[in-house]
């Protein structure tokens, strides 16, 4: 269970989370979180591909991600879904606040 | 030889009775008793009168002759007669037998036709109700069974029946689709809120945590304090008596150092209290945060399963009801093909009765036959008990073609009409 993120010049901030996104990564999550808020970002993908389970946690981490990093009109992207994963998602009505690729 | 045949034969038919010899022997006599008293008398006339006597004689012999002939032929006649009257009574015999069995034939005929009527009858009671029964119950059947779907089926609404079931179930699921959204949001905001609070806890600690160096910096100033009042306090002493007020004051600063350390140590222990206090509140929020959202899902996807359950079960039950609809319309057809075979009853009695009616005439000439018998046997074979078993048959023949003009010809349901009472 990990969180990597790269920055690349273009402002552009990719992160990945591996395993299950739950509390234990919330510490992690935070760092990504004031590194992303301190710089000029233009975009933020959090890409889900190799996430197994998700507990309420992660939904709030989400939520405060966009309260922070939430860029202007353009809504943070949550790529690369595992079905169930986005199911939850759809149940919790997050397709109000993200953009699903 | 002819005439002698002849003469034989003639004397041969004669037997010797009274009046034959009466007839015979009286005219010879008589001539011959007058030819003696007339040959007394003449010659010619005793010739004349001899002729006479002859040809009477003569004549009586062949009315005599003739009379025989005529009973002859009447004793043949009555030999025959006597013969076909033994062959009457032999037959009458018979007949009587005959006549009792077919009298019995009659009645048990009689019987047995009248247990046909009853037993048809009675069966035909039997079905007639059990086949409205049937059908009535088939109607009460559908009836229940239509308003259970109704009941059951969501476009009940329309027509007022906002209590039925079927809003019911569906007011359930619809308020149960809402309750799992609200779960969801509220989990939603307390994951968010709570998030926020553990960030700001996990500030908060380390803001605290900061503290602990303050207080190692502040006992590295106390326990310097102490080191340079006690270097003081030599120098003091050193000074001698000049330096006694010093050596005093050395000495109270290392007093407030030592109660300054005290003070840090009191400080280091209530934050050392903040600091567990500030995790058990993060081990609370942990908990709050941290939830399983399988639960979740399979709620969501259980409610929608069961929306599609119910349409599937309505359409199902809308397919029985109009299934059933169909069998109650046949279960319908079915009786009424029944009754209408029932009415064969009407063309079972008619017909029992017309068997009735034959028996009856039959009866009847069984017993004027049986009396014209018996007149017979009492009065013997003549014109007027032959005439009455004559008049007998042509009653008979009589009322079996009335009856034969009357009755029903026909065999199955399809033809033929009944006739009207």
């Amino acid at each position: 269970m990990s969180i990597s993120f790269i920055e690349d010049s273009d402002g552009i901030f990719s992160m990945k989370i591996q395993g299950d996104f739950d509390y234990t990564l919330h510490e992690d999550f935070r760092e990504v979180m004031s590194s992303a808020e301190s710089s000029g970002l233009s975009r933020f993908t959090v890409n889900m591909s190799d996430v197994d389970e998700m507990d309420s946690s992660a939904l709030g981490m989400l939520l405060l991600l966009r309260d922070s990093c939430g860029v202007d009109d353009r809504k943070i992207e949550i790529a690369g879904c595992r079905p169930e994963i986005y199911a939850l998602f759809m149940t919790a009505n997050f397709d109000k606040y993200f953009n699903f690729i | 030889m002819e005439v002698y045949k002849f003469i034989l034969g003639f004397f041969q038919r004669f037997t010797l009775t009274d009046k034959n010899i009466l007839f015979l022997v009286l005219p010879v006599v008589l001539s011959v008793s007058f030819s003696l008293y007339l040959y007394m008398s003449s010659e010619q006339l005793l010739i004349f009168f001899s002729v006479f006597v002859s040809v009477v004689w003569l004549l009586s012999v062949l009315s005599l002759l003739k009379r025989n002939s005529r009973l002859e032929a009447a004793l043949r006649k009555e030999a025959m007669n006597l013969n076909i009257i033994n062959g009457y009574r032999d037959v009458v015999v018979g007949f009587e037998e005959v006549v009792g069995a077919i009298n019995a034939e009659m009645v048990k005929t009689e019987n047995e036709t009248a247990q046909v009527k009853g037993l048809v009858s009675g069966a035909i009671e039997g079905l007639s109700t059990s086949f409205y029964q049937l059908n009535e119950k088939s109607q009460e059947q559908k009836e229940i069974v239509g308003s259970v779907i109704e009941d059951m089926s969501s476009t009940s609404a329309s027509s007022g029946g906002g209590d039925s079931s079927a809003s019911n179930i569906n007011e359930f699921i619809e308020s149960t689709k809402e309750i799992l959204d609200h779960f969801v949001e509220n989990m939603v905001e307390t994951s968010v809120e709570s998030m926020r609070l553990v960030y700001s806890l996990d500030e908060m600690w380390e803001k605290i945590n900061k503290i602990f160096s303050v207080i190692d910096n502040l006992h590295g100033i106390s326990d310097q304090t102490n080191l340079l009042a006690l270097n003081a306090t030599i120098e003091a002493a050193r000074a001698g008596e000049y330096g006694r007020g010093f050596a005093v004051v050395a000495s109270e600063v290392r007093k407030l150092s030592m109660s300054s350390n005290e003070f840090s140590n009191d400080i280091n222990a209530m934050v050392k209290d903040a600091m567990s206090g500030i995790q058990e509140s993060r081990d609370v929020i942990k908990r709050i945060a941290a939830k399983d959202t399988n639960i979740v899902l399979t709620s969501k996807t259980r409610v929608e399963d069961m929306m599609v359950s119910i349409e599937e079960l309505q359409e199902a039950t809308n397919n029985s009801l109009s299934i059933v609809d169909d069998m109650a319309g046949d279960i319908r057809n079915s009786v009424n093909a029944a009754v209408t075979s029932l009415q064969f009853e009407d063309m079972v009695v008619q017909l029992c009765d017309h068997i009735g009616n034959r028996t009856l005439v039959v009866a009847g000439f069984i017993d004027e036959f049986e009396s014209a018998i018996d007149s017979v046997s009492k009065d013997g074979l003549g014109m007027k008990s032959l005439n009455r078993v004559k008049l007998a048959c042509d009653g008979l023949i009589e009322n079996i073609s009335s009856v034969e003009h009357k009755a029903v010809g026909q065999s199955g349901m399809g033809s033929g009409e009944a006739e009207l009472f």
